[in-house]
């Protein structure tokens, strides 16, 4: 049996590739069972892939995809230098963790092994990990105020950690002690080790029944299939461009930059071109993307978009995009530009680009219900240690308030309430879980009102937490690095509008202790007395006895006007808890009380002032506004749209509500609605920035050259 | 004459077991009645009965073991007909189970929809909307009130969920299963205001650590009681006007028997009854054969659902997922992929690679050769194509199947598009269904720490003989044994099942351990258990109990469950754990200088609920093989059509070995013994293929 796409039958083929998914399952499987780890074994912050001899990334297993795109670009590296010196031979083993070569920041390891048959090799395998601690000033991932790669965790280039099957204890030395968590990195080496080992085996006993040249068809053709695939979904959407632009802020030397990622993606036939040139230049440390992160976190939001028809194959993704960014900007970083927080800062910036711009592509192909505005926004993260009372040292990072956000608006649903993210295993622990492994007392973990972006379709909630030092005189050490607190990280769509923005801050010498022992548990901070503070997201603190840490993060964004969403789903919101009544007044225009439900006919006299308020507000003049895309008609009154008839304005941030009202006192950014100057319909929401404020890099002809649409 | 007697109502059929006191079995199977299940059960008995010559009535009447297994609970869940809940739980934590620790949003999705990111959404609540009330009170990791219970909090909630006309209301605090105290002052506390409600606390139901697992799961008990009551009276209320004689049984999650009167209050206990039964079937079998580590598959219409033995115990989970709600039950643990008789076989348009599954015909339209209208080629019709499975003697004749429709779906559908021959292409459905079974059942076994190659392998379920030569080969096991009951396997396995009692108490201790705690707790299990049998009429000392306890090393995730041997004391524990764990991870993977904590403790009770014989005999006698018999048949094998002899089951010569191949079929299966395999019977009637 042949197929008419050649070289290998269809049996053969389907049971191989079955075969090889099977393969890195068990490579996971020996990953996370020698670990052990929280990091890995709670959060699956691992995976493995298996390589061609190309080093593309063919088959991944079913975790973090980062981690398997790392694994490729290491053996890129290595393929290209290390074939005469030292070699590369059966039984060897390579590692780094350098992300000018490979991983997006220091913490991720990857360690990549060759397989052959015979003499020959025919592709590689590898495995990933995020460790708890690479060296650098600070415990944990991120080095505070790194004014270069110099001053974070140093990046270990690919070496030979295992030659002819032997582990090096020269270059395990030299790794271990980088890191404050020598003997967790001794394991999770010795789990990458094993994975590669498994996985390796068992492609060589398929090279022996099958043949090499089979399995070499097989991860041919798996990568062939996929690029099909994906063309082919591509080629019935009409040719376009569209653009994005996405924020990140930074809070260093004492003041907080914004850094923009500008992206313009067009299709043309079955292929994707982002462009990301005009984004802002590269800062000194911790946030930067590297040039095999960018291209890592494009492929990944085209994954999580596309993974209902495609296999996760990357290296089949890989052959439908093409990549042009400037080198020396944040998302194209050049050396010694610091990168510790890799995978959560800068990096985002780019996945939330590319998700927006995707999902407008299929909303203008006719497929909204695969479109959303966003999977998760910028994360609110704290790393923490404490010691106890009987010596016992607590350390791990909290990751609540990011992985509890809600997700944005979909084309033809709303978004999930504290469901963010695209990997179908990322979790949260309970409750009961970390009071048993931490030092600490929950006062609340709930999802947090009025924090979803309002639209026809409106965001996920989000999630909020209070809680206080429990077992300990303190937890001395915490150590902040969020973004997404100073804007809003989402972008809305069709004038949805955005979801609140993440927060951490202290109520510090509040009375809780003493309530709780009279027997009152309230979440009101108002009767808690203290002092409430709002730290920079970057810094070192602490959480004595009485102090309360608060952590909320974000809602996800809207789509479509608020006031056109059915009021039905609107009190369904304020019977679930996750909307108040005022909000459902102030950001949908419904009238209702608990007590009553809604009241029809006050709900259609406010909806209706609201859209004559919209139509009477002072008229508003970004200087991008003229770039941005207009729809043909007005999705309300139907009336077409142009330029001449459609009003522009400011929506104040203090009217909508928790969550983002606290942007009013920045000042930094303006959130724009652009309506329809018959209706008062919002076809287009978005936050600028002025210029006069500063972005690190970025040149007034650059602010000028408009936002996305 | 006694009888024990095992049903397993399923979607399509109803399978039915009798057992006699000397060890013979007869079986047989009906379809299911969905309005009136004990309309099936009685005709599965009625058919059974047949073979014996004997009326359903004596048999009803002098039965000493009635069980059934059913998936009435299930369909009750899946159907959202359950009863109106209203949730009571500790202030600031009144979402937890909506944020459901985020992965609610894509947990227990099907195989095809996990990746399908933008569908993603959370299951409804099992609670009604706005009937969730949090109240003041604290208890902390130590088991130690922090905050106190505020009764006129609870008595204003009591009210409000009165209002919103709940039938039920679940009670889950945090830490409650450490202490207790405020849920049963708040379940008091409703009894007193509130007498018609129905409560349920989470410290009984499911007292583990963890609040949104704890939580759903007592959720789900409230939701399905007042139901299960209902249901489980009504069948046993039926089965008793047929004339049973003794109290109807129940197949739990664990793989054990409870009185219908004890599982309709804890419900949640029974949900995962259907394959289990056959795991509990394979076991005693494997036991009586000296066989410790031994894999268990049934291939279905639908679904491969398998399940491990390991050193003769089935392996448990402490978790599983029921229509998308996670909830925390001790149950035997069965893996299922969508690789069935009706697994669907399609030929992709733009890349030409030829799927099977996880897309199933079902048993409604069901594979193209059924003739009840399904147009799609899936494994039966491949099966039927090559010969494997007769279409004439399909369900011992009852159904004839139509060949010339499935060569002909196939032809089109697949063998064309591919540029193929028919056998080829239906070759090919059965190589690619063949070797995702045996990719699933060597995932499963390593992750046990063990090659797939020491396992013994059982193959029931309507295909699974038919497939079981195939994928044993994969794997590389060198035995598989085709139990004489394996088109009804879960009837059987529970029609010998013990009355069984699965007790947890989560009790969070970190090394170095106070051995007065652990006794505590142990004891009180133990107490606990010879309560429930004496209030179940039973006899507490002819119970056994063993108990074991789930650790793990301190900064680490992992937890083994690690048996506690009577002395032992806290050493003995704890070699015993790093043992356990070099054992799955691999020598050297103890992280022993981290120290190591418990957390859980169980207690695992079983009793006999009759009295019977390990050796399991078929109903009808041995004759002597009359050669005149033999039949053959065409049987696609290694790429070509192949005259195999066809024999019955029952007229296999005892002891003595026959090469493959050779189709082996009695009333409601077909093995397939390949060539290179051999097959012969052991004492009890089981057929065992040697694949090397």
């Amino acid at each position: 049996m042949t197929s008419a796409s050649g070289g290998i039958d269809p049996v053969t083929f389907e049971i191989l590739r079955h075969r090889l998914i099977t393969i890195a399952r068990e490579g996971a499987i020996a990953l996370r069972n020698v670990s052990g780890s929280p990091t890995v074994a709670l959060s699956n912050d691992c995976n493995v892939a298996l390589l061609n001899d190309s080093g593309e990334a063919v088959i991944v297993g079913p975790t973090i995809v980062t981690h398997a795109l790392a694994c490729g670009y290491a053996c890129d590296y290595i393929a290209s230098k290390f074939e005469e010196n030292p070699g590369i031979a059966s039984g060897d083993m390579f590692l780094t963790n350098d992300p000018y070569v490979s991983t997006p920041h220091q913490t991720c390891s990857v360690v990549v092994s060759p397989v052959f048959s015979e003499d020959e090799r025919i592709g590689w395998t590898g495995a990933g990990i995020h460790v708890a601690d690479a060296g650098g000033s600070t415990p944990g991932q991120v080095a505070l105020g790194a004014q270069s790669i110099w001053d974070e965790g140093p990046p270990l280039p690919p070496v030979k950690i295992v030659q002819k099957g032997e582990l090096r204890s020269d270059i395990e030395g030299d790794w271990l002690s980088r890191s404050r968590t020598p003997a967790q990195n001794a394991i999770d080496l010795r789990a990458k080790i094993a994975a590669n080992t498994v996985m390796q085996r068992r492609i060589e006993e398929l090279c022996k029944r099958y043949g090499a040249q089979t399995i070499r068809s097989v991860f041919d053709r798996i990568v062939t299939s996929v690029e099909m695939q994906l063309r082919s979904i591509l080629s019935d959407i009409p040719d376009g461009v569209w653009s994005e632009e996405t924020y990140l802020d930074y809070f260093d030397q004492d003041q907080t930059d914004l850094y923009v990622c500008r992206l313009s993606m067009t299709k043309r036939g079955g292929t994707l071109f982002f462009d990301f040139s005009g984004s802002s230049k590269q800062a000194p440390g911790v946030i930067n993307v590297t040039r095999p992160a960018l291209e890592g976190y494009v492929i990944r939001a085209l994954m999580a978009t596309f993974g209902y028809a495609i296999p996760p194959c990357p290296a089949g993704v890989a052959r439908v995009i093409e990549i042009d960014a400037e080198k020396g900007t944040f998302v194209d970083c050049s050396f010694p530009a610091g990168t510790s927080k890799g995978t959560t800062s800068g990096t985002y910036a780019v996945f939330h680009a590319v998700t927006s711009c995707v999902s407008k592509m299929l909303v203008a192909g006719g497929m909204p219900e695969r479109a959303i505005t966003t999977w998760r926004a910028h994360m609110p993260l704290l790393d923490f240690a404490a010691i106890g009372v009987t010596g016992r040292r607590f350390a791990g990072v909290f990751t609540d308030g990011g992985l509890g956000q809600g997700s944005g608006a979909r084309g033809t649903q709303d978004g999930i309430d504290t469901g963010s993210g695209s990997e179908p295993e990322v979790t949260v622990p309970n409750v009961e879980t970390n009071e048993l492994r931490y030092p600490w007392l929950y006062l609340f973990r709930r999802q947090a009102i009025d924090s979803a972006g309002a639209g026809f379709f409106r965001g996920g909630a989000g999630i909020e937490i209070a809680l206080i030092p429990h077992g300990v005189e303190e937890i001395g050490s915490i150590v902040l690095h969020s973004h997404g607190t100073e804007c809003p990280s989402s972008p809305p769509f069709e004038g949805g509008l955005p979801g609140s923005v993440n927060e951490v801050s202290f109520l510090r010498g509040s009375s809780i202790m003493k309530l709780m022992k009279q027997g009152v548990l309230t979440s009101a901070f108002s009767e808690l007395g203290g002092t409430r503070e709002i730290p920079k997201p970057f810094g070192r603190t602490r959480l004595e006895g009485s102090d309360i840490l608060y952590c909320r993060g974000a809602g996800g964004s809207g789509w479509g006007d608020p006031l056109d969403r059915d009021p039905e789903m609107v009190w369904g919101d304020v019977v679930a808890g996750t909307l108040s009544v005022n909000a459902a007044k102030a950001l949908y225009g419904i009238v209702g009380s608990t007590e009553s439900g809604i009241d029809a006919p006050a709900t259609r006299l406010e909806r209706s002032a609201q859209l004559q308020s919209r139509l009477c507000a002072p008229l508003f003049k970004p200087k991008n506004v003229l770039t941005r895309a207009l729809p043909a008609i007005c999705s309300g009154c139907k009336t077409p749209l142009h330029d001449s008839n459609i009003h522009v304005i400011e929506i104040p941030w203090e009217q909508l509500g928790n969550g983002l009202s606290s942007l009013a006192d920045h000042k930094q950014f303006h959130l724009v609605g652009r309506l329809c100057g018959t209706c008062g319909r919002l076809f287009d929401t978005y936050s600028y920035l002025p210029t006069e404020r500063g972005v690190p890099g970025l040149t007034e002809t650059q602010l000028d050259r408009g936002f996305g649409g | 004459m006694t009888y024990t007697v095992g049903i397993d109502v399923g979607g399509t059929f109803t399978d039915c077991v009798v057992v006699d006191q000397a060890g013979t079995a007869w079986m047989d199977k009906s379809f299911t009645t969905p309005e009136d299940l004990s309309e099936g059960i009685i005709d599965a008995l009625r058919n059974t009965c047949g073979h014996l010559g004997i009326e359903a009535e004596k048999v009803l009447q002098e039965c000493q073991v009635f069980g059934v297994g059913t998936t009435s609970l299930i369909n009750r869940v899946v159907s959202r007909r359950g009863a109106r809940v209203g949730l009571i739980t500790t202030k600031g934590h009144e979402d937890a189970v909506l944020i459901g620790r985020v992965v609610a949003r894509s947990e227990g999705l099907a195989e095809q929809n996990r990746f399908d990111v933008a569908a993603w959404n959370k299951p409804e609540p099992l609670f009604v909307p706005g009937s969730v009330r949090g109240v003041t009170e604290r208890i902390d990791s130590l088991g130690t009130v922090v905050a106190s219970l505020n009764e006129a909090e609870v008595l204003a909630a009591i009210s409000d969920l009165k209002a919103i006309r709940v039938d039920s209301i679940a009670v889950a605090l945090l830490w409650s299963f450490l202490n207790p105290t405020h849920e049963q002052r708040v379940r008091d506390l409703i009894n007193q205001a509130a007498p018609e409600i129905a409560v349920n606390i989470s410290s009984e139901i499911s007292p583990s650590l963890g609040e949104f697992e704890r939580t759903n799961t007592t959720l789900l008990n409230a939701y399905l009681a007042p139901g299960a009551a209902n249901d489980f009276a009504q069948m046993e209320r039926r089965l008793q006007e047929y004339g049973l004689g003794c109290g109807l049984l129940l197949m739990q999650s664990n793989g054990g028997l409870a009185w219908a009167n004890e599982l309709q209050r804890k419900p949640v206990y029974g949900l995962a009854a259907g394959p289990i039964g056959g795991v509990v079937g394979v076991q005693k079998l494997a036991r009586a054969a000296s066989q410790s580590n031994v894999v268990c598959t049934d291939m279905g219409g639908t679904s491969f659902d398998a399940g491990l033995i390991i050193d003769g115990q089935p392996i448990f989970s402490s978790q599983s997922i029921i229509e998308r709600h996670r909830i925390q039950v001790p149950s035997i643990e069965v893996t299922s992929i969508g690789a069935g008789g009706g697994s669907i076989a399609t030929v992709d348009e733009l890349t030409g690679e030829l799927h099977v599954g996880p897309r199933s015909a079902g048993s409604t339209p069901g594979p193209v050769c059924y003739g009840n209208g399904g147009i799609e080629p899936t494994v039966t019709d491949a099966n039927v194509v090559l010969g494997r499975i007769d279409p004439r003697s399909f369900w011992g004749g009852r159904r004839e199947l139509d060949w010339h429709a499935a060569v002909e779906s196939i032809q089109r559908r697949i063998a064309e598009p591919l540029g193929i021959d028919c056998q080829s292409a239906a070759a090919g459905i059965i190589d690619i269904v063949d070797a995702r079974m045996a990719d699933l059942l060597r995932t499963m076994t390593i992750a046990t720490g063990r090659d797939p190659r020491d396992f013994v392998l059982y193959a029931y379920g309507g295909a699974g003989p038919v497939h079981v030569g195939s994928y044993a080969r994969q794997l590389g096991a060198s035995l598989i044994v085709v139990p004489l009951c394996a088109p009804v396997q879960s009837a059987f396995g529970i029609a010998i099942g013990n009355f069984s009692r699965h007790l947890s108490q989560s009790q969070p201790m970190k090394e170095p351990y106070d051995s007065e705690s652990i006794d505590n707790v142990i004891e009180q299990l133990i107490s606990q258990a010879r309560h429930d049998w004496e209030s179940a009429g039973l006899d507490p000392n002819l119970a056994t109990y063993q108990t074991s306890v789930d650790m793990r090393f301190s900064y680490q995730v992992h937890e083994i469950r690690v048996p506690i041997e009577a002395g032992a004391g806290q050493i003995g524990i704890i070699d015993g754990f790093v043992d356990k764990y070099e054992d799955s991870f691999g020598s050297g993977a103890a992280f022993r200088s981290a120290g190591t904590e418990m957390l859980t403790f169980h207690l695992v009770s079983t009793l006999p609920a009759a009295n019977y014989k390990h050796s399991i005999r078929s109903a009808e006698g041995r004759p002597a093989p009359s050669p005149g018999k033999l039949r053959k048949r065409d049987v696609f094998f290694e790429g070509q059509m192949v005259q195999t002899p066809v024999m019955n089951f029952m007229d296999l010569p005892p002891d003595q070995s026959i090469d493959g191949p050779v189709i082996i079929e009695s009333a409601n299966t077909t093995v397939v013994v390949h060539p290179g395999q051999s097959a012969m019977t052991d004492h009890n009637a089981n057929l065992l293929v040697r694949t090397q």
